[in-house]
């Protein structure tokens, strides 16, 4: 009799199940915040770039599972027989993730849990180290055009032996990083949250037993399913829902010709079903844009667009009972070995924004605007005390305008991540923050406009080499049903001075001398609605607050503001009657209309 | 015969507890008053004058804990405030961390709440020091001045000055609240080097500006307070108490309001360690549960666990309290279903009203309330027969939401106790295994209205061996607030590192610290004898984010001083975390920090008369798992006195909790009235 069936008969009853689902998401938080409070690398403490996950003895992901990778690798790797209690394993060779990582710098630690003997389950913690060797500090390099250019490749190997550490491989692996003492901190605290969540799965084992457990962790999976197929789908009709955007590459590799990447998918929802397919998404890059992930890997991301029909839900691996994907070989998303993958973040943030598309289709434009809210970048300098440091900067960006609500402004897209303060920046680094706030006139207009984004101007006081890994520095976030597009990024290099360079999207190394400044821009979120619609006392809010300017009241929302900052009523009526409302789902804003213009991107799917 | 005061408001009851220097307790209870919570404590301390022969002159000091700080924060009952920052940093609250809360795909489904402050209240002023302290800009003070009449023309009379690296050097802050002051007398203005000289402008920011819009309404609260005081001829000093654990006299508290916000469950806290202290316990968790939410704390050596940070609603507040896990899981908490059939208990409530199904009050959906008058473990009559539980209307809530999920009610009474129980271990957890400590070598004390409920089968999930039931468990805050020093913290950020750390600067900054606490505490009038310095450092390795504090020993600041503070980091992080790199990694220091106690006299609690026999009052069906319902023992707490002893199963009830203990479990009162429980895993373990 299989799981299922004895899960039919013997149904567990709901209060086990409770005590043994909540068990295993305090498990996850306790091993998370045990890698926040040891790790060193900055992009895990405050970008808050790790993830822990509890995967049952099929390697099953049961707890909440937005960004854990995957168990396979071991046994791909080990016989059963050979895994002994205590063993630890390591690996971050996207090509032998089994799918689920996606750059070196994700170093993944995995401890299986043997009860009596027999594998029943796995924990795991990984996170992004600030640096693992390769073509330029911090280990992010566009330029690399194949995976060995990138850095140390681990193998899924025991790092771990029945409890006693391979010393010579966790030195080895330390000293492959340009600052190997944060990997130590990040590998030892990774390898401690795997202990404490096997610590805590084995109590579980030890209350209720392998096979309460065995149905337990089938019917957490299903019920994550059962909320997708029952709450969520029966909201989307059924139908063929394309939708496509792109990935910037101008300018950033001389061996990658293309300037523009075409991503693009075509979600179906039949019955109790949704499957996405990336179908005419473009080849696989040179550039280090590229992914080698598996459906499970890309449905725990795209998973999360169905928040808003199905709140308070855990999406654990049992979404990919309900969501399919369909990936096309060697595209940028099902990328072949040694294709390099270091920068691969916007092609991977980019993705549930374009899924979210195609819903948006599917509801008629009741989901957000876009919002693209991580924008990064980073310099390799020297310390007061002499030292090489590297500091990575990642700012935030606006969120989507949505029925009812604008979007909100400066919000860090990574999960729980959080911005760097200026007082952190200046007290470690040699860098002065001169302005640090709100983008004007960044937001995505709409009757609830877009969130926005955020401008910073850094001034570097000792010399160093900058890297930018971003993107929407040609192309600009959707807005939806009217809404239009929020603002797109910017990077320039001493602005506003004879010196003035404007940097691009990818770019691995631009030397920067003590005095010069960098001023960031990024993204606003995509509007939601007709801003000819917005509350014209909302919007001299806006401008009262510094937030838009007058020029754009009065060209983007149709509103004119007198001079005491009130809304002048029969001006704003006047020009709002000019107004004609667009009939497109989605505005792309100007910048992709440039781009159309001057035939560098063309649309397969209307807008 | 002077007696000292404590009195704690709380949502239900002001609680006053007297204990004079023979250890003679009185203790008051009157209704609250939430429309004016001063109203309650002037009936309280009415009703003790009257009890106690009107001699308002045996009052030698008034301590008191309030809520009105956290209540103003969680209501939002904020008046417009403004701010002024350093040019180029005016959106600092508006951008806070740019986090989202929550998982994958919050972003799609959560605002961003309010601001405290309405940005076009922020005003910025050109200045700028560098991370040193260094200036780079000067202070602009035509501009300020002309801020300044900004606010005023607006009549916004609350004002946070929060400028970049203030911690590093406070002149300018200190320059413009002189020019605010000047400009419009009468204004409260919070400046953040003195509020928080932390790094972190954010959470700086957000303290600074909580504690100017605390200070005109604890400000008010306390004149209240000392106005009642005065008209019933209490000349006694008032003390009110903060989150970390101590006092300050009124009148520098409301200088620093932020500072009281979480003085409540600081202060049960308190209480505990100072009954185990009495009873020969040092290591201990405090286990407080009420209505809607259940607080821990760990307690080791005495001293209670602190931490630098607390979230209140959205807003982190950077203020030493102490470390308090709280998650909602109270009497009231409710069984609901999310997406999926999840069965959830907690944190929604039914709250005061309608409260528990069966309170009689019209509610009908089952919480944790219901499940144990149903399952017996709660009796029908609490509050010496004040409120009377129905239990036909537990059992029908239980019936009816059971349906839904083919549990009968008995099934789901035992469900909801036992989900209840494990977001509680969650807590305990948190507080103990998260930090690096065993709970099986700690005593676990029961506090709050439900907290003996539980206290007792938590302890068999957790392996605690012991768990100790105060004499009046309902009355822990005000306690706590009679026994607490008068504590004055402050704080430094000095980041140093190890290799190259300069030893005079540090004796210079601590003696900065020490010369601030000492001037706070002679203002209170404490001589030298009667004050205690604890010299304490944030330490971490460098490169991690989170620092751990580390006491440092007695003595001169010298080098051997100082490496010894560095040397004992290992331990304290092999301690925390479970590894440490002694002799392999660098260390770097970040802030210096300094609690300043005014001692006030001990009180010890009085040995009562002991050689009374365990005789039960009643017997009735009580629930245990896994065997079912068992007639059990029903104890009066009054006739239990010191020396007697009893196993459970059994229930010992008393005016203000009831308290379970398992089969298998064995009871004993010590000489001071605590009701002491030895669990049946500490048996097997010992």
């Amino acid at each position: 009799m299989n799981v299922v069936q004895r899960l039919r008969n013997s149904r567990i009853d709901p209060i086990t199940l409770e005590i043994v689902g909540g068990t295993i998401e305090a498990t996850r938080r306790e091993m998370e915040l045990q890698v926040e409070r040891t790790a060193r690398s900055v992009v895990i403490r405050e970008g808050r770039d790790y993830r822990a996950g509890i995967f049952d003895g099929q390697g099953r992901n049961v707890s909440s599972a937005s960004g854990a990778a995957h168990v396979d690798p071991i046994l791909d790797n080990y016989p059963l027989a050979e895994l002994e209690d205590g063993d630890v394993f390591v690996w971050n060779d996207p090509f032998k993730s089994a799918g689920g990582l996606t750059h070196l710098p994700d170093i993944c630690i995995t401890q299986p849990v043997l009860w009596r003997g027999k594998l029943v389950a796995y924990a795991q913690a990984f996170g992004h180290v600030s640096d693992v060797g390769g073509l330029a500090p911090g280990s992010v390099t566009i330029s690399a055009t194949d995976i060995h250019q990138e850095g140390i490749i681990i193998p899924p190997v025991k790092l771990v032996n029945a409890g006693k550490i391979n010393d010579a491989l966790y030195r080895t692996i330390i000293n492959n990083s340009r600052y190997p003492s944060d990997v130590q901190g990040d590998l030892d605290a990774l390898i401690m949250a795997c202990r404490v969540g096997v610590a805590r799965v084995r109590g579980l084992f030890d209350r209720y037993g392998e096979e309460t457990l065995e149905i337990a962790f089938e019917e957490l999976l299903e019920r994550c399913a059962r909320a997708l197929r029952d709450v969520a789908f029966p909201q989307i009709p059924d139908g063929t829902y394309p939708f496509e955007d792109f990935v910037e590459i101008a300018g950033a590799v001389p061996a990658e010709t293309r300037n523009y990447l075409r991503l693009k998918v075509t979600m179906t929802k039949q019955g109790d079903h949704v499957t996405f397919d990336f179908d005419g998404t473009d080849a696989q890059s040179k550039a280090a844009i590229n992914i080698a992930g598996d459906e499970r890997f890309y449905v725990k991301y795209i998973v999360s667009i169905f928040r808003n029909l199905v709140p308070d839900t855990i999406f654990n691996g049992g979404a990919t009972r309900a969501i399919s994907v369909k990936l096309p070989e060697g595209t940028l998303l099902s990328a072949k070995y040694p294709a390099s993958a270091s920068c691969r973040a916007y092609t991977l943030f980019r993705l549930p924004e374009l899924c979210l598309g195609a819903l948006s289709r599917a509801l008629d434009g009741r989901t957000p605007g876009s919002s693209d809210t991580r924008s990064t970048w980073g310099v390799a300098t020297t310390n007061a005390y002499g030292e090489r440091v590297f500091f990575r900067d990642g700012i935030g960006g606006g969120g989507g305008g949505r029925a009812g609500f604008d979007g909100s402004d400066a919000l860090n897209g990574n999960v729980r991540g959080r911005s760097r303060p200026v007082e952190f920046m200046e007290a470690h680094y040699p860098l002065l923050v001169e302005e640090d706030g709100l983008r004007v006139d960044s937001a995505g207009p709409g009757k609830f406009r877009g969130g926005q984004g955020v401008r910073r101007v850094t001034r570097f006081l000792a010399p160093g080499v900058i890297h930018v890994v971003d993107d929407r520095l040609q192309t600009q976030p959707w807005g939806v049903a009217g809404g239009k597009a929020g603002a797109g990024t910017s990077y320039v290099l001493n602005p506003g001075t004879p010196q003035e360079r404007r940097i691009g999207c990818k770019v691995d190394a631009v030397a920067v001398k003590a005095g010069d400044r960098l001023e960031a821009q990024t993204c606003g979120g995509g509007g939601w609605g007709d801003p000819f619609a917005r509350d014209p006392t909302k919007v001299a809010t806006d401008v009262g607050e510094g937030r838009i300017s007058r020029d754009a009241a009065l060209t983007d929302y149709g509103v004119v503001i007198a001079v005491d900052g009130t809304v002048d009523a029969a001006a704003t009526k006047a020009a709002r009657l000019k107004h004609t409302a667009s009939n497109a789902l989605f505005d792309r804003g100007t910048r992709f209309g440039a781009l159309e213009s001057a035939g560098e991107i063309r649309w397969t799917v209307p807008n | 015969m002077p007696f000292r005061i404590g009195i704690d408001s709380g949502g239900t009851f002001t609680d006053l507890l007297a204990i004079d220097e023979h250890g003679n307790t009185r203790v008051i209870k009157v209704p609250s008053t939430p429309a004016s919570p001063d109203l309650g404590v002037r009936n309280a301390l009415a009703a003790f004058l009257k009890e106690t022969g009107d001699d308002a002159g045996a009052i030698e000091a008034v301590l008191h804990g309030t809520t009105v700080a956290v209540n103003a924060i969680l209501q939002r009952k904020f008046r417009p405030m403004g701010m002024l920052v350093t040019q180029g940093f005016s959106h600092i609250v508006e951008m806070a961390r740019q986090t989202v809360p929550g998982e994958r795909g919050s972003i799609y489904v959560w605002v961003k709440p309010p601001r405290i402050v309405p940005l076009a209240n922020v005003r910025e002023v050109p200045e700028r020091i560098d991370a040193r302290g260094g200036v780079i800009t000067p202070f602009d003070e035509a501009a300020a001045r002309a801020q300044a009449r900004w606010f005023r023309e607006r009549n916004i009379d609350t004002v946070a000055v929060c400028f970049i690296n203030a911690y590093a050097d406070g002149a300018h802050e200190r320059r413009a609240r002189e020019i605010l002051l000047e400009e419009y007398p009468g204004c409260h203005v919070a400046i953040s080097s003195e509020t928080l000289p932390e790094y972190r402008e954010y959470e700086r920011a957000i303290t600074t500006c909580m504690s100017a819009l605390l200070m005109p309404l604890l400000g008010d609260y306390v004149r209240k307070i000392q106005g009642h005081m005065a008209e019933l001829s209490i000349a006694a000093p008032l003390y009110m108490m903060k989150s970390g654990g101590g006092a300050s006299r009124a009148d520098l508290a409301v200088e620093q309001p932020v500072h009281t916000a979480l003085s409540g469950p600081a202060a049960a806290v308190v209480g505990s360690a100072w009954l185990g202290r009495n009873c020969g316990r040092s290591e201990l968790i405090t286990f407080d549960m009420g209505g809607t939410s259940t607080d821990v704390a760990l307690i080791e050596n005495g001293r209670p666990a602190m931490v630098s940070e607390v979230e209140v609603d959205v807003y982190p507040i950077r203020t030493p309290a102490i470390d308090v896990v709280t998650v909602g899981a109270g009497g009231g908490s409710l069984a609901w279903l999310a997406p999926g059939e999840r069965l959830q208990v907690g944190p929604r409530s039914a709250g005061a009203d309608p409260g528990p199904a069966c309170y009689g009050r019209g509610g009908t959906e089952p919480t944790i309330t219901d499940a144990n008058v149903f399952l017996g473990r709660l009796g029908t009559k609490l509050a010496g027969g004040a409120v009377t539980l129905n239990v036909d209307l537990a059992r029908d809530a239980l019936t009816r939401f059971g349906a839904q999920l083919g549990l009968s009610a008995l099934e789901l009474a035992r469900g909801i106790v036992e989900i209840g129980e494990m977001n509680m271990a969650d807590a305990i957890r948190q507080a103990s295994v998260q930090k690096g400590r065993d709970p099986r070598l700690f005593t676990l004390t029961a506090g709050g209205g439900a907290g003996p409920l539980h206290a007792c089968g938590l302890a068999e999930t957790l392996r605690i061996p012991e768990v100790l039931i105060p004499p009046s468990p309902g009355i822990g805050c005000s306690l706590g607030a009679l026994v607490s020093d008068v504590r004055e913290d402050v704080v430094m950020t000095d980041i140093q590192r190890e290799e190259d750390a300069d030893v005079a600067r540090l004796h210079r900054n601590f003696g900065k610290l020490e010369a601030r606490a000492t001037e706070a505490l002679e203002r209170q009038g404490f001589a030298a004898k009667d004050r205690v310095m604890i010299r304490s450092a944030d330490l971490r390795y460098r490169g991690m984010r989170t620092e751990l504090n580390v006491i440092l020993p007695a003595g001169a600041i010298d080098a051997a001083l100082v490496a010894a503070m560095f040397d004992a980091f290992h331990d304290v992080h092999q301690q925390s975390y479970g590894y440490a790199y002694r002799g392999k990694q660098k260390i770097e220091v970040v802030n210096l920090r300094l609690t300043g106690l005014g001692k006030l006299r001990e009180l010890r609690p009085k040995a009562m008369q002991g050689g009374g026999v365990a005789t039960p009052t009643a017997t009735r069906e009580v629930y245990f798992a896994p065997d079912g319902f068992r007639p059990t023992p029903i104890y009066a707490r009054a006739t239990l006195t010191p020396g007697t002893a009893f196993a459970g199963p059994a229930i010992v009830e008393q005016y203000d909790t009831t308290t379970v203990i398992h089969p298998g479990q064995r009871a004993r009162v010590d000489d001071q009235g605590n009701l002491i429980v030895a669990t049946a895993a500490g048996a097997h373990a010992s």
